[in-house]
This record gives structure tokens, sequence and C-alpha cells, in this order.
């Protein structure tokens, strides 16, 4: 039953990024041949060789997270014998071990991956959603509203973003993951505002939109149809790099016992079962922070590239 | 220049009055009472609550305690923590120099360091800044949390170099001299800034090797090399000094990570800095200490990234008249 | 990691040889000297000891202050069999046995030269005993009436009535505390007194400093009436959590630790410098239901106030297997609220038994029944899902809570786990805002002591140890009779009979006891652990002199900062 889970697992992995190969660079065609500007973006994000792996990485893990009530050789939260099955290292039956519950680290490092990755993708569209339409309205609207609204902003980062989440999550107790995104999210969209604001400042005053404007067309037209289309590049870098982030933030409040809360497993909080015995149960802690830092590691390799890709100067790659 | 400074301390005030306002707003909407919760239980006979409240001011409209706290901390007078039988203003004196000692080590050898590697990267292309990549973007991509256990398992547990946890020995320290209680110190910060100046290092490596790459484009670079510049001085000193003004953006954006980030490598070093104080505190519903330690931590923002604005006007000449 | 049993065997055998060891003679005179450093989990709330059950600071109190008569290690608190004088020399029974007389040591001295009198010990008990001060200690004194000098080295205390614990009470309550330098302190707000800052007292060691969350230290009183403590200097290095408190005696930071878990046990075999010592205690752990609703004050808990529900849980839990898998063979699983160290243990008392299967039927026929796949009960609207709250910093109840999540889940009971610091964890606690918490308790070493933890009266008095709310009459009563029995057969019978019926009530589920293991630097030599203080007899504790560190010949001079 796994194999063939396993088997269709490959499969579609390799199918997948064939297909996103042609895509970049379909068969036959002139290396010239004008594209839209998505399909060249993708395309550039595809020569490099670290972006290829990068997002094959990420195809991989996602297929895993996706697949992973078929694919995990265990149950997450089965405890089959806490007395002779606790512990165990690493070996053929248990290729990450157990931890004090008899539990299969693998399986829970898999399973790890359905909560902070979702999770993590979510609170970024949260953050990502509010952070433009704020930038947005702040650099149309111009003048005072402006000025007041972008104070606001230095006031929201001059706090940090860690001890205002712990402090909300010590003092109201336990909260459901949706509740956990949100506040994920509405904690960190000040940076994107500011980068969205800065480009709507810079796009106002170009001739489109002033042309628009004299010829009486509605303030929410020329947003939908100039500014946020332009604004959407630095955008998508600072979502995909906002992912890693917040993975890495999810990973330290679940370890702090805040975040997402046992029998569930999220990375952070498998690593915290394994915390204050690093050194005889090393393979509780290690694994999912390896996962953590390969899966953080592959978002800011794209995120990287894709502000390579985007950025008009053409920087010589590799 | 004037102008500038005071209207960007103006500005200062603003946002510090806005975080003082959102502090109080956040915890007087949270469940519980900051009284009932630091003193009593349910079992109390209402009368003793009642007069607890009084001495502490909540029996008044929220309007009338936000006016009376504000009041308070134009004075300085950021209230009385329970837990620590001490005024806030006396707790936080002792926290606030030592995470400025944490910060102000981590930061100095981070950006020393990074800006290194950003430099060697930009400067050779090739295998070097392949691998110089690679390792900045592991270690960046660490959580801040493994990094400190890792370190704390391999340098204090298991070859026992350092010191576990605290900033001081708790035995001897009273005993040694002058020099040796810098020694003392200085043993116990190696570990929890070296974790935080590695963390802080890749990120600096990465904005320097960017804005280095961006600058060598620029004409003035390519005319320097056509004149003949040697490599190395076209590298030293235009292309750095331009390469500058990004990473001291960074600088000004660090800080709030610093500040408040540096709670992880505070817990796990258990080094007395504004990060873990501020911790306990929530933990302990010591609101009057959250509040006042927020505040301050907001001010010590705004003063840092003010310091890195004139940096910026020092090093950017076309800055130099608005 | 689990441990093979010939391993574990001789572990326990090489740590009880260690203890055994005490019969070292007492070091020659002029071989005094050395500095104990001893790692604490948690900081001292406040030195003085009406105000404070806290145990760090009863260890620093019981080497600067003193009893009027110390316990011997059988701990037997009925009559006077086996106590030693402290501050007192002897003691005299009136015939009636209403009162005792003390007769103070006539070298006992004040830190400060002062000498101690009689009017010491009339002043002790009544700031004890103002309801301005707020002792939770309070209490304990009950039976005393009153505290007369005869004359300036004899104080008589006089009881309401004769009872089997009077000399307990009257001894073992209360540290003697100076006359003339806390008369003039405010009553209510003793805490921040300058003498709490400072305190004197007439014990073996006098404070030195302290600084917050850091390091409390002592030295030596040269003069201490019962001859000069052999150790030097005394520092509490405190650590931030019980994991870093043992870290730093690995290490080399601090000289011992009080508690060792499993796998601590087995890393310090691998140390040539330290060893493991055991000593019996009264420590063990429960998970405590809240039979009160923490939401609506004045109301019952929609679950535990059930007795039905309550035994259901206890029974789905296995015990035996929980213990063995956080523990291996490091600790029983607790029979009731006693340990190994009290005379009222007994191995035989009836337990409820681990029977998953009458645990749901028990459920169905009181109404809790499965709803849909998932498997979680509810009966009329309130589902059977409640939080436990446990310590972060103790990893063993930390780990015993998940194996136990799972374990309710088989039977149709939702746990969340609510982790929380530790300083919340007690607040959390002390003010009942829990619906079920994993409790660690030190035990009294009388078996009396249970009226703290489960009568009635405490479970409506402000500071008491009920914090899950039990009340049961009979329960009361049973207790009662049993403080009043003295003969010790018959009282412990009593008791007995009191400890099923708490079991069968289930007002908690009893887990384990651990077997208490210190750990610390070989050139330590301890004496006198005694299973209610270790530190009972620190003051005769020595280090040799040709086993000495630099840290231990710091010369005591160099005290006064």
């Amino acid at each position: 039953m796994h194999l063939v889970a396993w088997g269709v697992y490959v499969v579609i992995t390799i199918a997948a990024w064939r297909a996103l190969a042609h895509l970049a660079a379909p068969r036959g065609m002139a290396a010239d041949t004008p594209r839209d500007p998505w399909s060249a973006l993708f395309a550039r994000l595809w020569e490099q060789r670290d972006g290829r792996m990068a997002i094959g990485v990420l195809i991989a893990l996602i297929g895993l997270a996706a697949l992973a009530p078929w694919l995990a050789p265990y149950s997450p939260i089965a405890q089959p014998d806490i007395v002779a099955l606790h512990n165990l290292p690493p070996s053929l039956a248990h290729p990450f071990g157990t931890d004090f519950a008899s539990r299969d680290v693998l399986s829970r490092v898999m399973y790890g991956a359905r909560v902070s990755l979702p999770v993590a993708l979510l609170a970024v569209v949260v953050s990502t959603t509010v952070g433009t339409l704020y930038g947005a309205i702040a650099g149309f609207a111009g003048g005072r509203a402006d000025a007041i609204m972008m104070r606001v902003i230095d006031a929201a980062l001059a706090i940090p973003r860690l001890l205002l989440l712990i402090a909300i999550l010590v003092l109201w107790g336990a909260v459901g993951v949706p509740a956990l995104i949100l506040l994920l999210g509405l904690t960190g969209w000040f940076a994107v505002s500011r980068l969205v604001r800065a480009e709507v400042l810079a796009l106002r005053d170009r001739d489109m939109v002033v042309a628009a404007r004299a010829l009486g067309a509605r303030n929410s037209a020329i947003i939908r149809r100039h500014i946020l289309p332009n604004v959407l590049s630095p955008v998508i870098v600072a979502a995909t790099l906002g992912v890693a982030n917040v993975i890495l933030i999810e990973a330290g409040l679940s370890y702090l016992g805040i975040g997402v809360r046992p029998p569930a497993a999220s990375w952070g909080n498998i690593i915290q079962d394994g915390a204050d015995q690093i050194g005889t149960l090393w393979w509780v802690s290690l694994f999912p922070g390896a996962a953590i830092v390969i899966t953080v590691a592959a978002f800011n390799v794209v995120g990287d590239r894709l502000r390579d890709a985007l950025d008009p100067r053409q920087l010589d790659g590799s | 220049m004037a102008r500038f400074l005071a209207r960007r301390l103006a500005q200062g005030v603003v946002i510090v009055w806005l975080v003082a306002t959102a502090t109080f707003a956040l915890l007087h909407l949270a469940p519980g009472d900051p009284v009932s919760a630091s003193l009593d239980n349910p079992l109390t006979p209402p009368e003793v609550r009642a007069h607890w409240r009084h001495t502490y001011g909540l029996d008044r409209p929220l309007g009338v305690q936000y006016v009376r706290y504000l009041a308070g901390v134009a004075h300085g007078d950021f209230g009385f923590s329970v837990p620590h039988r001490e005024s806030v203003a006396a707790v936080l004196a002792e926290a606030v120099p030592n995470t400025l000692l944490l910060m102000g080590a981590a930061l100095f050898a981070a950006f020393a360091v990074g800006m290194a590697i950003g430099i060697a990267q930009a400067r050779r292309r090739g295998a070097l800044d392949r691998g110089l990549g690679f390792a900045t973007l592991l270690v960046y991509s660490v959580p801040e949390f493994w990094l400190a256990l890792m370190m704390m398992l391999v340098f204090a547990y298991r070859l026992r170099l350092f010191p576990v946890t605290g900033m001081f020995d708790p035995v001897m320290h009273p005993y040694f001299g002058f020099w040796g209680r810098l020694r003392d110190v200085g043993w116990h910060l190696a570990l929890p800034a070296t974790t935080l100046a590695l963390l802080g290092a890749a990120v600096v490596a990465r904005f320097q090797r960017a804005a280095m790459l961006d600058v060598a484009h620029q004409d003035f670079i390519r005319t320097a090399r056509a004149k003949g510049v040697p490599e190395r001085g076209i590298v030293l000193r235009h292309q750095w000094r331009n390469a500058l003004l990004p990473v001291i953006t960074l600088l000004g954006l660090a800080l709030p990570a610093l500040l408040g980030g540096a709670v992880f490598v505070e817990k796990i070093f258990a080094w007395p800095g504004m990060g873990l104080l501020t911790v306990d505190a929530i933990g302990t519903r010591d609101y009057p200490l959250v509040t006042g330690s927020v505040i301050v931590g907001s001010a010590l923002v705004v003063a840092g990234s003010l310091l890195a604005d004139l940096l910026y006007a020092a090093a950017d000449p076309r800055m130099r008249e608005s | 990691m689990s441990f093979t049993l010939p391993h574990h065997a001789s572990l326990l055998l090489v740590a009880v040889a260690t203890a055994c060891r005490g019969g070292d003679p007492r070091p020659a005179a002029d071989s005094h000297g050395g500095t104990l450093v001893i790692s604490a989990p948690a900081d001292a709330d406040v030195l003085l000891p009406p105000l404070t059950l806290n145990i760090t600071s009863a260890e620093v109190d019981g080497q600067i202050f003193e009893r009027l008569a110390e316990p011997g290690a059988s701990l037997n608190t009925i009559g006077d069999a086996g106590w030693t004088g402290r501050l007192a020399r002897g003691w005299t029974w009136s015939a009636d046995s209403l009162s005792i007389a003390f007769t103070l040591d006539s070298a006992a001295r004040w830190h400060d030269g002062t000498p101690v009198r009689a009017g010491d010990v009339r002043f002790t008990y009544q700031l004890y005993t103002d309801p301005a001060v707020s002792s939770p200690l309070r209490p304990l004194l009950a039976n005393i009436d009153s505290v007369t000098t005869r004359d300036s080295l004899t104080a008589v205390v006089w009881f309401h009535q004769r009872a089997p614990e009077q000399f307990y009470n009257a001894a073992y309550v209360m540290y003697i505390l100076p006359a003339h330098l806390l008369a003039a302190a405010p009553r209510d707000h003793l805490a921040s007194s300058s003498f709490a800052r400072d305190p004197v007292g007439s014990g073996p060691y006098h404070f030195v400093r302290w600084v917050p969350r850091q390091s409390i230290e002592l030295a030596a009183d040269t003069v201490y009436h019962h001859g000069r403590p052999n150790l030097d200097r005394l520092i509490w290095s405190i650590a931030p959590d019980p994991n870093a408190a043992i870290t730093r005696v690995m290490t080399g930071e601090a000289d011992m630790v009080e508690f060792l878990r499993p796998p601590d046990l087995a890393e310090i075999t691998k140390h040539a410098d330290l060893k493991a010592v055991r000593y019996p205690s009264l420590g063990m752990s429960l998970l405590l239901f809240n039979e009160r609703d923490p939401r609506h004050a004045g109301k019952p808990h929609p679950i535990f106030s059930d007795r039905t529900v309550r035994r259901a849980l206890a029974m789905s839990v296995d015990r035996a297997r929980l213990v063995k898998s956080v523990f291996d063979t490091l600790a029983w699983v607790a029979v009731g609220p006693v340990t190994h160290a009290l005379p009222t243990y007994d191995s035989t008392i009836a337990q409820l038994p681990f029977a998953p299967d009458s645990a749901r039927r028990l459920l169905d026929a009181d109404g809790w029944r499965a709803r849909g796949d998932s498997g979680w009960r509810s009966k009329n609207g309130q589902p059977l899902r409640f939080s436990i709250l446990v310590p972060a910093s103790s990893t063993p109840r930390l780990r015993m809570a998940v194996l136990m999540q799972e374990m309710f889940r088989a039977v149709g009971a939702r746990v969340d786990l609510e982790q929380t610091d530790f300083p919340t964890y007690v607040q959390r606690q002390e003010s009942r805002q829990f619906d079920a918490s994993m409790v660690a308790v030190q035990l009294d070493p009388t078996p009396s002591s249970i009226r703290q933890s489960w009568s009635s009266a405490a479970a409506r008095a402000r500071d008491s140890g009920n914090f899950g709310s039990y009340e049961n009459p009979a329960f009361d009563a049973l207790v009662d009779s049993a403080v009043t029995q003295t003969r010790p057969d018959a009282a412990h019978a009593l008791y007995r009979k009191a400890y099923a019926m708490l079991i069968a009530d289930a007002p908690a589920i009893w887990l384990f006891e651990p077997m208490n293991f210190a750990g610390m630097q070989r050139r330590i030599h301890p004496k006198g652990m005694r299973a209610d203080a270790w530190w009972a007899q620190l003051d005769q504790w020595s280090i040799p002199v040709a086993e000495r560190t630099a840290r231990d010949r710091v010369a005591l001079a160099r005290n006064k900062p």
C-alpha cells in the first residue's frame, strides 16, 4: 500500500517538474520569441540552477505534505508502546527514530509539514492583502492622510513582532489554528505596506496615470488597472520571503508551547519534544530542524531569484 | 539640519505615544484584570479586591487610567512591579544595559563579519561567492532558537569552552576585581552574542553583496575602471562606500528585531535582558512592567533609526542638503 | 533511551552505598572551610519564614534561623520521640501535658551578637499568628493558646488541648525570630521591611547578600552555639529552570542539585568527578481535578464535580506503564496522598484499577455518549473536553500529560494541554484558574498535613493547598479522628481509611513518587539528608582539605561586601 503511494508520489513529482520545465522553455520555441511577462519571468527563474532546484524542493515538499496521509508509514499521534518502543534511535523501521511517546518522528515531520506550510502560506496571503491595500490607499491618497497612516506603520514597526505575538498568545490563552493564522498575518503586513506605498508614489506621477485621471477615470479603476499590476512584482518577492519568515516564527512559537499545540504536530513543537534531552535524543530535534532549514532556504532562494528576475537592470546571475 | 532633527524627534515622540496607547489598549482588552491576575484568587473577599483595585487606580474609567498613566510616564514613573517588588523603572534600569551590551556586541560582530563576507563575495565571483552564498543561505534559514540550542550543546555542554547560562558567575563574581569581572561577563557574553551575530552576519552579507552588485554596474564605476584605477581601489573606495547606504538602512531595520527578537537567545542562555524580562512579565501578568518595557524598547528603536538616518545622511552626499 | 535492568540495579547500589556512607567522623577543627554551591531551579520569594512556602526560601531560612527542636530521621510526629534540641537545650512537659517548657541554650546568639531570649520565642509566636501578617502557616499553630516566659531562658508553650502532635506544632512550625529587630516592622508589609532584605537569625549561617534571580550567599557563623559549621560559605546559584540547574552541576559551575532525572543519572556515571546520592523524600505528583468552575465563580465544574466521571477518568489511565515509560525504574506509582517516607505509607490500599472498558461503561451509564465518528463524548450539550495545566519547566510532567492525553482519547475524553511557564503555572494554580493540573507536591513530614490539601475548610480558605476544592465531610471526620488519636498504630489505621476514601472519590489521579537522587561533586560529603529537608544538617556537610578547589579557598573574611 505504501509502496504504491510512494510510487505515485515520485511519478507525480517528476511529472510536475517536467511540466514546469516545459512551461519555462517549450521545445521548438525560438529563444527570442516575445512572451507574456509572467511566462518570461518564470523562464528567467528556471534558467538559474539554484532557482530550479529550489522550486523542485518546494514541489517535493508540498507533494509530501499533501500526500502525507498515504505516504506516512505510521500515524503521527498513535502511541503504540510507550515502554518498549519509545526513544528509539533512527533505524530501518523508523528512519527518523521515535520520540518519548513511541511516536514515529518521520510521520510526525511529514504531518508537521501539513500544518507548518499552510499556516505560513495563508498567513502571508493575509498580510500581503492587508499590506497592499493599506499601502496603495496611503500612497494614492497622499498628503496628511498618507503621513498619518505612515506614522502608524512606524509605530507598528517599533514593536517587535515576536513580543507582540507572545503577548497576545499568552494573554488570551489557547487559540485555534485559524486564529493563529490571522494573528501571524495581521502582525506582518507593515513592511509590505511601506513597499507598496513607495511604488504607488512612484507610479502615481507617471504619464498614463495622469492621463487616466484627466480623462475622469475613477480612482478604484486606476488602482486596479494601472497601479496594482506594477506593484505586484515587489509584493510577490516580499510574499515569498515572508513565507520563509513566518515558518521560522511559527516554529519558534510552537517551540515555546504557545503556537500549535499537542497532539497536533508542527515542526516547532516536535523540536520542543526533544529539546531538553538534545544530547541523547538528538534525532527528535534534528530532523524537524533540518526540515525547517531546507524549506526556508528553498523559499529564500526562490524569493531571491524572483527579485533578480524582476529587476529591470538584469543583474548577471551565476 | 536642526529642522530635520526637530522634525524627526517630534515624529519619534508621536510614535512612542502610539506604541504606549496600543500596549495599554491591548493589555486592558485581554481577559482578566491586571490586579486579579497578580494578587488574589477567586476566594478573596470582594472588599479586599476592591481595596487593591482602588490602590492601583483600576476603579476609575479607562480614559482616566490612560491619562494618569501617560502623565506618570512623562515623569519617568512607569508604575510598580508586584512580582519584582520594585518600581518598573528600577527593574528596567537593570535590564536595559544588559540588552544593550548583548545587542551592541552582536550588531558589531554581525556587521563587521557580514560586510566582509558580502564584499568578498562581490569581488571574486565564482566558487567563493557560491560557497559563501550557500553558507549564508543556510545560516539565514535556521530558526534562532535551534541555533542557540545547538551552540549551547556543542560549545557549552560538550566542549565546556563557555559557561552554559547567565551573565556572570553567580558564585565568584562579587569576588573578582574589575578586570576579573570584565572577563567573567565577556565569557558569558560569547555564546549568546555569537548566535545573534551569526544570524545577523548572514543577513548583512546578503544585503551587502546585493548592494555591491547593484553599484558595480553604475556608470561611475565603469568610468573609474576605464581610467585605469586599480580594482582594489575601486572596490574599497567607490563601490563599498556607495554600497554602504542600503546597509545603513538595514541597521535601522535590525534594531527592533534585535531588541525583541533576542527573546529566544535570552531565554535559552538566561541572559537577563529586556526580551527575557518582558516575556516573563507577560507570563506573570505584570502589566506595568510589560508596558514600560515596550515603551522603552520602542524609544530605543526610534533613537536607533534616527541614528541610522543621520549616518545615511552623512554617508550620502546627495542627501546632505535635504 | 531506556535502561537495561542490570545497569540500573548497579546504579542504585552505588547510590545507596554512597548515601549510607554517612558515618564519616567529624573533621578536625582546623579543617573548616569550603564553599558549597547549590544549584537551585527557582528563586526564593521572601526570606522571612512566616511568609513563605517556597522551597528555596525554606532551604535558606533553615540555615539562617533555627527551630526549637528538630525531628529525627524517622520523622515521628506523635509525641517527642526522636527529637533533638536545636535552639532549645531541652524541654519538660507539664504533668497535665497542657504546656511544654523549653529551656534555651544560653550560648545562642543572634548574628548581631545579642543573646537569644525567651521573649524572642513569645514574640515569634505572636508574629506568626498575627492576622495582619497573613501567614499561611497560621492554621498549624491553632492548638497553641499562648507562649509565656518563665525567665529569660525559659519559654513555655501553652496548648488548648492535648493532642498527639502538640510537640510537633510547638517545635517544628516556627523559626524563632529576633524581637529586638522585628518589633518595629510594619506587620502588613513585612515582606518589604528592611529586615526582609537583610535577615538576622541565630542559625549556623548568616546572611551575606541576595542578588535577585541570580544568587543567595550565606557565610558561616564562627561562634554558632553548636559549634562552627564545617563549610565556610553556602551559595544558592539560581538557574532559570530545572534543566539549567542540572546542567550547571554537570559543567562544574555548581556543586550540587537536589533532583536528577533518569537521563541525568545515566549521564552522571560518565563523569568521574560527580556522584548521585539517593535520599528519602516527600515529593510526589498527581493530576488534580478542579471541582469548581474556573470560568464562573461559585458554580461547580461542569465535568469534574461528577464523581463518576472522575473515577472513570482515573480508571482509563495505565499508571504503571506511564511511570515505566517516563521514569523506567526510578519512580514508584503513587498509592495515594502519601510517600514511602511517611509512617502511614501502605502499598496495599485498594486502588482504582486500570480498566478502560469499565471506564467507558461508566461514562455511558452516566450519560456521556460518544457522538459521530470522532468518538468524543458529551452530555446535555457539555462536551467531555478539558485542559490540563502543566508547567513547561517540568519535562516528566509534560511527557506524562501527553501520554495521558492519548489514554483519555481512547475513552472519548478530549484533552487539550496548556503549557505555561512556571510563574504563570503557580499563579494559575493558586488562583484556581484551571480544569485539571499536573501538580507536584512536597508533603509535610506529618500525615496530618493532609488537611491542608483535602479538607473542606481548606477548600474554602484563601491560602491553602486544596486547589481543587474537594469537600467531603465524611473524609473530614476520619481525618479529625486520626489527628486526635494518641496511639500511633490506631492513628495510622485511621489515616489509611481516609486515604482509601480519598482514592475512591478520585479528586485526583495519583501518579508517581520519584526516587530522589541528588547530583553532587564527589568532594562534597553530605550528612543527614532528611526526607522533609535534605538541607537539615547542612552545617555538618564537609569537603576534605585535600579535595578543595580554588572556589573553596576564598577566605571567609572577604565576605562582607
